[in-house]
């Protein structure tokens, strides 16, 4: 049985939203960034029964795995309690206002202005890094931070949190590249300096990235999509890779979906889903192996994304969740409620099992919350929670 | 009415536009390929100049359109490899004075994708806003 809830947040206008360190950013169309206290919000909103595991679902994602709180996985009596509560929190929905959320919202002049609506955002090393049309803005995550510094000034498509202090970014020279060919770069922090060396490790094109541990996976949609396997990873700076073609090992079209996270990379059409398993130590490759759902969707899959709780995949009008349990799927929007964005954060410690949905006129917050209870190694949907110790 | 292909054309508007071959007869693994006719073809150039979507860079004048009905962004091209394409461009050189056009494909070339100026003209014209993040992310639609 799956076992999510979900919280919603009424607002128009909503572009983007991240969740970090406590507080939800809600990206606004009138190109300001608002914050809003997510501990406190939760805190007022907790519900006297069943309280743990409502804190668990929208604050404290991997709480579970620590070792004070491990008893409850591994004790039958304490973990059969859980299952029943994560159960009765199951298809519960909480909506709110502007106007209920304002205690939990800082004075608009606290509130952070941009200058343009970003290709994408991610919170990490308590910075905002937003991609613009033509650089990157970089900024300090406090209230009241009003000024930001552009650095790497090249266009982007996308970037990840590397697995270390790094951030990785997909770009291309649109002036000095061919017309066919994308670069792929790769930026270092280095005590929370950028270096201003943009090192080129690829020149595939890509418009999605995601990494594998230290290993990377770039995806095209157009072209062929490739796994950036690190050779040798001691020293960031020093990385070397070794690039193989994704394609051939799913031995896919090149116009499959190809999408991946830490140990998994999955390929999705219209019908089937295939799945690799990835050991970055000594780059090994597990045979392919075939999911047993049927999509029978007869659409394209556009985008996805590799979560602990199951894989999300985006079709037109809407998205679907394939839970990590195998247990039925669960579709999120249609033809007239169509989603602008989602967001999963898959980096973070405490936000893992959340899923943010962004509609015309809200956001909705899902938790999911039936991932703890199997096991991580042997799962073949969504990527193993790292915390996660073999029984 | 057809146009010849490779010949300025001179518009109402007093604009000279060509028709690419190229862009209608499958002859180029890289050239993409209208799936409208002259006629649209050029209406959508005339809408881009009507609406002044066009940026101006040191070299080139570019201009950029969609067909938008009830939010959904219609088909105006394909790759040649049969990829659906929604943006229509339209270039002209500083250095002459015929425009021309051909349907662009975000997702492979990001120089395809219109700066914010004008994917925040085309919010207002309707383009939902998931069409728009995705045009900017170089994302399928």
């Amino acid at each position: 049985m799956n076992k999510y809830c979900k919280i919603v947040i009424l607002k128009d206008d909503i572009y983007d939203s991240f969740i970090y360190k406590k507080r939800l950013y809600i990206v606004t169309l009138q190109k300001q960034i608002i914050p809003i206290d997510w501990v406190e919000f939760i805190k007022s909103i907790t519900p006297q029964r069943n309280a743990f595991p409502f804190v668990v679902s929208f604050t404290r994602s991997d709480v579970l795995y620590s070792p004070q709180y491990k008893i409850f996985i591994n004790d039958t009596i304490l973990r059969n309690d859980l299952i029943d509560s994560f159960s009765a929190l199951r298809n519960l929905e909480f909506s709110f206002d502007s106007q209920k959320l304002s205690k939990f919202v800082p004075p608009e002049n606290l509130w952070r202005r941009i200058e343009e609506l970003p290709r994408d955002i991610k919170c990490a090393f308590n910075q905002f890094y937003l991609i613009n049309d033509n650089y990157v803005a970089v900024s300090k995550i406090k209230y009241g931070s009003t000024k930001s510094r552009q650095c790497l000034l090249s266009p982007f498509y996308c970037f990840a949190k590397g697995n270390f202090t790094s951030m990785e970014f997909v770009g291309r020279d649109i002036f000095f590249s061919s017309q066919e060919k994308g670069v792929y770069m790769s930026a270092y922090v280095d005590e929370g300096q950028y270096s201003k060396e943009l090192e080129v490790v690829s020149n595939h094109h890509a418009s999605y990235l995601t990494n594998n541990f230290s290993s990377l996976t770039i995806g095209s949609y157009f072209k062929e999509s490739h796994i950036l396997s690190t050779v040798k990873d001691a020293k960031y700076s020093n990385r070397t890779f070794d690039s193989k073609s994704l394609n051939e090992l799913f031995k896919c079209n090149r116009y499959d979906l190809i999408f991946s996270f830490h140990d998994k990379i999955y390929c999705a059409n219209g019908n089937t889903i295939k799945m690799i398993r990835y050991t970055n130590k000594g780059r090994k490759f597990s045979n392919v192996i075939e999911i047993p759902i049927h999509l029978n969707i007869n659409d394209k899959p556009l985008s996805a994304e590799v979560a602990v709780f199951g894989l999300i995949i985006e079709f037109k009008n809407k998205i679907i969740v394939f839970p990590s349990t195998e247990d039925e799927t669960i579709s999120i929007g249609n033809e007239n409620d169509s989603i602008i964005g989602w967001r999963i954060f898959p980096h973070s410690k405490d936000y893992k099992n959340q899923l943010h949905v962004i509609f015309k006129n809200r956001i909705e917050i899902w938790s999911f919350n039936y991932d703890y209870f199997i096991n991580q190694f042997e799962k073949k949907i969504g990527s193993r929670n790292t915390n996660y110790n073999k029984p | 009415m057809s146009y010849p292909f490779d010949t300025p054309i001179h518009t109402n508007l007093g604009y000279s536009y060509t028709f690419v071959s190229y862009h209608h007869i499958k002859s180029n693994p890289n050239k993409s390929l209208w799936v409208l006719n002259q006629a649209d073809e050029l209406q959508m150039f005339l809408d881009t100049i009507i609406v002044n979507n066009i940026v101006f860079t040191e070299t080139s004048s570019f201009g950029f359109n969609i067909i938008c009905n009830n939010s959904q962004l219609e088909i105006v091209g394909h790759t040649y490899t049969g990829l659906p394409l929604f943006i229509g461009k339209f270039i002209k050189k500083n250095t002459c004075t015929d425009w021309h056009g051909y349907p662009g494909n975000h997702v492979a070339n990001s120089q395809d994708i219109p700066p914010d100026a004008i994917l925040e003209n085309w919010i207002s014209q309707g383009v939902s806003l998931r069409d728009i993040k995705r045009i900017k992310k170089g994302k399928q639609l």
